[in-house]
């Protein structure tokens, strides 16, 4: 017998989706009875004094918890819960591909999508990784999505990279977030929006008046692999334009709107190189890029390198060293397999009990765009994710791919510290529906959820302090000052 | 430097003292504000401030050229443009520096390029940060991230500011509004924010004491000071928003404002007459409503993306050029920054001093023009790092 489930699968397959595109209500209803969480689903929040570590674990793996992940993960156990959310292909996630797919520019071909002006384009691409995080249960895949955005960073408004961004997102950093690192570098170093961004696209052999370009040869060492104190010269990086030379975008009359990547043979540098110490031979041609490749993703540096950025996202900031031994350990005998590393990052002594306030386990501090995610999942809010909050992050300076420069939005915490003002409007302005286009219903809130101090516990991760609770009880604004609190802006 | 006065008398915390450092650092650095003015669309110094002791200027401007009696005479080879009035008596009191032929290295004679280079400080994407204002506030350190610390007047945060470690973005101080519904939460948070160490906490004390202070302001809503009498545009509403900002003592060091509207290439006098005034006008009545107290606080510079092309085109405009003029007004402070002179770039329009479109060089960077200004207001400011690859003219 089917279930419920199956049969709400069968009947959006067969483009229900299409006929309640555009009407807000009944597709939120469909894609609400597509949730089956929320059936016999049990709400407790937690009863800790502590954040312990469940809590602990849903506050680094998610970007937010929404009512009821609290018991869910209690119930399976933290160590399944990682597990599931370092597979995302084994959970279930329709409601949240029917919700972001309305944002139909996302599902179009790259060569469609020059038909849309850059302005849509990008409020769409903000609306799309938006309703993601909001919506999606495989969350550390949306975090990780995030990470390497920063990473690999691109910003939309360079040339062709307002339309060629998002091919990067879906061919470059989705497919790998949590894949091979080597994989992804590669993706990158051929995705024409990095080509374009960081001047690949015009890298060539030197011979008269033409030049190698280095922009993206230095970034490839300084940013994405072995890091800037990596133990790499001025040197490697001329040798490595080398090698990338002739790598360039394809504009050819026919079908001059598709910016595939394409090797130019004569434009290579095809004499020999030596990267970090390896020699690598004349002729090599496309080759090059493939020991480029091999030379600086197998670095010692950048297995370091990257598992203190992991280190600093999921544990304390400054990174733990002994933690990125174990992590750094791991990301090189796995050859850069991400969700290997992860997996020995969220297993480590150093992830489960960090240093810091709040019993150690809320001393990291949520950038904007964790915060206003975290304040919608958590508050079970609904959101079309369109401008009023597109317009929080961008009052923030936390817009998704608006970074202009390489490095990526700052993963500290002194940069953002000066977000709170915006936060506590935000938060006002959620608990007071003054956000266009998101509303809440607190009364809802509170019945789910057993009461106003348990909307705290929930919030908090913790039952709330004496002196916390009897602020709250105090306030007229309680759910907007659990939003403003200090702890609610630590993760 | 002492704290004393900050310390209470009775017994006080830890966070006391760490948010008497705060307001001390604030304090001592309240000293300075600077006003950034972005002319855009590229605004003709040669209009501006014309060279009406060149025959040149007069040969390749026909139509467009400033009479003499339509400017006064600064140093027998420039003229002030009349409809600039309102500087002049700066000029004069050696407080504004004029400067002819300056822009930057970018050369692409466009509007997009060429504010993004400047306002990034430079094409390279490997520059440190991001905009200039942004790396400025950020290697200033605490004292740059406090809530208001950075301020854009408009809607959207311009590049200079990306990468501020706080870049607040308002068309008014109504904005800022917080908690009017509810003024209890204010309390509220500060006892939270209260039981919260290290920089989280100070960020909260100091959003929650700005947040006051922009409360009485917005509840005084007095006319301007002085009777200054403020241009009823965008710009000159914004100008005076900012006045307010500084005389609420909210911790705001840098702010920025633009004006818009300089892209004349089509019957240029009957544009940028107005926007000549709105300028001018705007600029006297923020000097005036800060009075003499807080007057010798602000720098006030202008800039714009490029200047225009000398010869003029077929439609009475001008077209996109190179160099173009920045003015630093520092008001009671005569003689700071070459106030009361005008330095120029090039010698005289002759064709041999031109680039080859036929443009007014850039030849002054300007940054060599902000660094001075930058220098006094964060002494000790690593300049490198606010304008990573520059190499700095020192004269």
């Amino acid at each position: 017998m089917p279930t419920r489930r199956t049969f709400l699968q069968t009947l959006t397959a067969a483009g229900m989706a299409g006929a309640v595109a555009g009407c807000e209500q009944t597709w939120d209803g469909v894609a609400g009875l597509i949730d089956t969480d929320a059936d016999g689903a049990d709400f407790r929040p937690p009863t800790s004094q502590e954040i312990d570590l469940v809590s602990h674990a849903i506050n680094r793996l998610t970007w937010g918890g929404r009512p009821g992940d609290y018991r869910r993960v209690s119930t399976m156990g933290v160590d399944a819960f990682i597990d599931e959310q370092l597979h995302p292909e084994s959970i279930g996630d329709r409601r949240c591909e029917f919700i972001a797919n309305q944002v139909e520019s996302m599902l179009q071909a790259t060569p469609e999508l020059y038909d849309i002006p850059p302005r849509q384009l990008l409020a769409d691409m903000t609306r799309y990784r938006l309703l993601r995080a909001i919506h999606s249960r495989r969350q550390l895949q949306e975090i990780m999505v995030e990470f390497w955005s920063d990473h690999f960073n691109i910003v939309s408004s360079k040339g062709d990279c307002k339309w060629l961004k998002l091919a990067d997102e879906r061919e470059v950093i989705r497919p790998h977030a949590l894949g091979s690192f080597r994989a992804m570098v590669r993706a990158s170093a051929l995705s024409p929006a990095m080509l374009i961004y960081l001047d690949g696209h015009d890298n060539k052999v030197e011979h008269e008046g033409e030049r190698p370009n280095e922009n993206y040869a230095r970034e490839l060492l300084e940013l994405h692999t072995l890091g800037v104190h990596g133990g790499y010269t001025q040197k490697d990086v001329m040798e490595v334009a080398r090698c990338l030379s002739g790598w360039s975008i394809n504009r050819s009359a026919f079908n001059f709107r598709n910016v595939p990547s394409r090797f130019i043979g004569s434009r290579h540098d095809d004499g020999e190189k030596v990267v970090l110490g390896q020699r690598i031979a004349a002729g090599g041609g496309e080759r090059d890029l493939e020991r480029v490749l091999d030379i600086v993703c197998g670095h010692e540096s950048t297995a370091k390198f990257i598992a203190t950025k992991l280190c600093r996202r999921f544990i304390t900031d400054p990174a733990p060293p002994q933690a990125v031994e174990t992590v750094a350990e791991t990301f090189r005998d796995s050859a850069g397999d991400i969700r290997r590393t992860l997996h020995a990052l969220f297993t480590s002594n150093e992830f489960r009990e960090p240093e810091g306030v709040d019993g150690g386990r809320r001393g990291l501090f949520k950038r904007p765009f964790h915060f206003v995610v975290s304040a919608i999942r958590s508050t079970g809010a609904k959101s079309d994710a369109g401008p009023a909050i597109i317009e929080a992050l961008e009052r923030m300076g936390h817009a998704p791919h608006q970074y202009p420069t390489p490095d990526g939005y700052p993963l500290e915490e002194q940069p953002w510290l000066g977000t709170l003002l915006w936060r506590w409007n935000f938060a006002l302005g959620l608990q007071n529906g003054a956000l266009n286009g998101t509303t809440l219903n607190v009364a809802a809130l509170e019945r789910t959820l057993g009461g106003a101090n348990q909307v705290a516990a929930h919030l908090l991760g913790r039952m709330p302090t004496e002196s916390e609770s009897e602020i709250l009880n105090q306030s007229r604004s309680a759910l907007a000052l659990l939003l403003s609190s200090p702890a609610f802006q630590r993760y | 430097m002492s704290i004393g006065p900050h310390i209470p008398t009775q017994a006080f915390t830890r966070h006391d003292v760490i948010d008497a450092f705060a307001r001390e650092i604030r304090g001592a650095q309240a000293a300075g504000v600077l006003v950034v003015i972005f002319l855009r669309g590229g605004a003709d110094g040669l209009t501006l401030v014309p060279a009406i002791g060149d025959d040149g200027y007069f040969k390749a401007r026909p139509t467009l050229a400033v009479e003499s009696a339509h400017a006064i005479d600064l140093n027998g080879y420039f003229g002030l443009n009349r409809a600039l009035q309102p500087l002049e008596k700066f000029y004069k009191a050696g407080e504004l520096a004029i400067v002819h032929g300056a822009g930057s290295e970018d050369h692409s004679r466009s509007h997009f390029e060429a504010q993004d280079c400047m306002e990034h400080g430079g094409h390279d994407s490997v520059a440190a940060g991001s905009g200039w204002l942004g790396r400025y506030m950020r290697v200033r350190g605490e004292a740059g991230s406090a809530a208001l610390s950075a301020v854009a007047i408009g809607t959207t945060r311009p590049e200079s500011l990306r990468g501020a470690p706080s870049g607040a973005v308002m068309q008014s101080i109504r904005d800022f509004s917080f908690g009017e519904d509810d003024p209890a939460i204010i309390e509220q948070l500060a006892k939270m924010y209260a039981a919260e160490t290290g920089p989280l906490g100070a960020a909260g004390r100091e959003t929650l004491d700005a947040v006051k202070r922009l409360r009485e302001v917005r509840s005084q809503n007095a006319p301007p000071s002085n009777g200054a009498n403020y241009p009823d545009t965008q710009f000159g509403r914004g100008l005076r928003e900012i006045a307010r900002l500084i005389r609420a003592d909210v911790g705001l060091l840098t702010t920025t404002i633009d004006l818009g509207g300089w892209d004349t290439h089509f019957v240029q006098q009957q544009l940028i007459g107005g926007l000549m005034s709105e300028l001018s006008l705007g600029i006297d009545a923020f000097i005036t409503d800060l009075g003499p107290a807080l007057r010798r606080r602000i720098t006030l510079v202008t800039m714009t993306e490029f200047g225009r092309r000398l010869r003029e085109n077929t439609s009475f405009g001008t077209d996109h050029g190179a160099g173009g003029v920045m003015l630093t007004l520092s008001p009671d402070s005569p003689g700071a920054y070459g106030g009361g002179t005008i330095r120029s770039g090039w010698k005289d329009l002759s064709p041999s001093n031109l680039d080859e479109v036929g443009d007014v060089p850039a030849t002054i960077n300007y940054r060599d023009v902000l660094a001075p200004v930058l220098r006094a207001h964060a002494p000790g400011v690593d300049l490198s790092r606010v304008f990573p690859g520059h190499a700095f003219d020192r004269a």
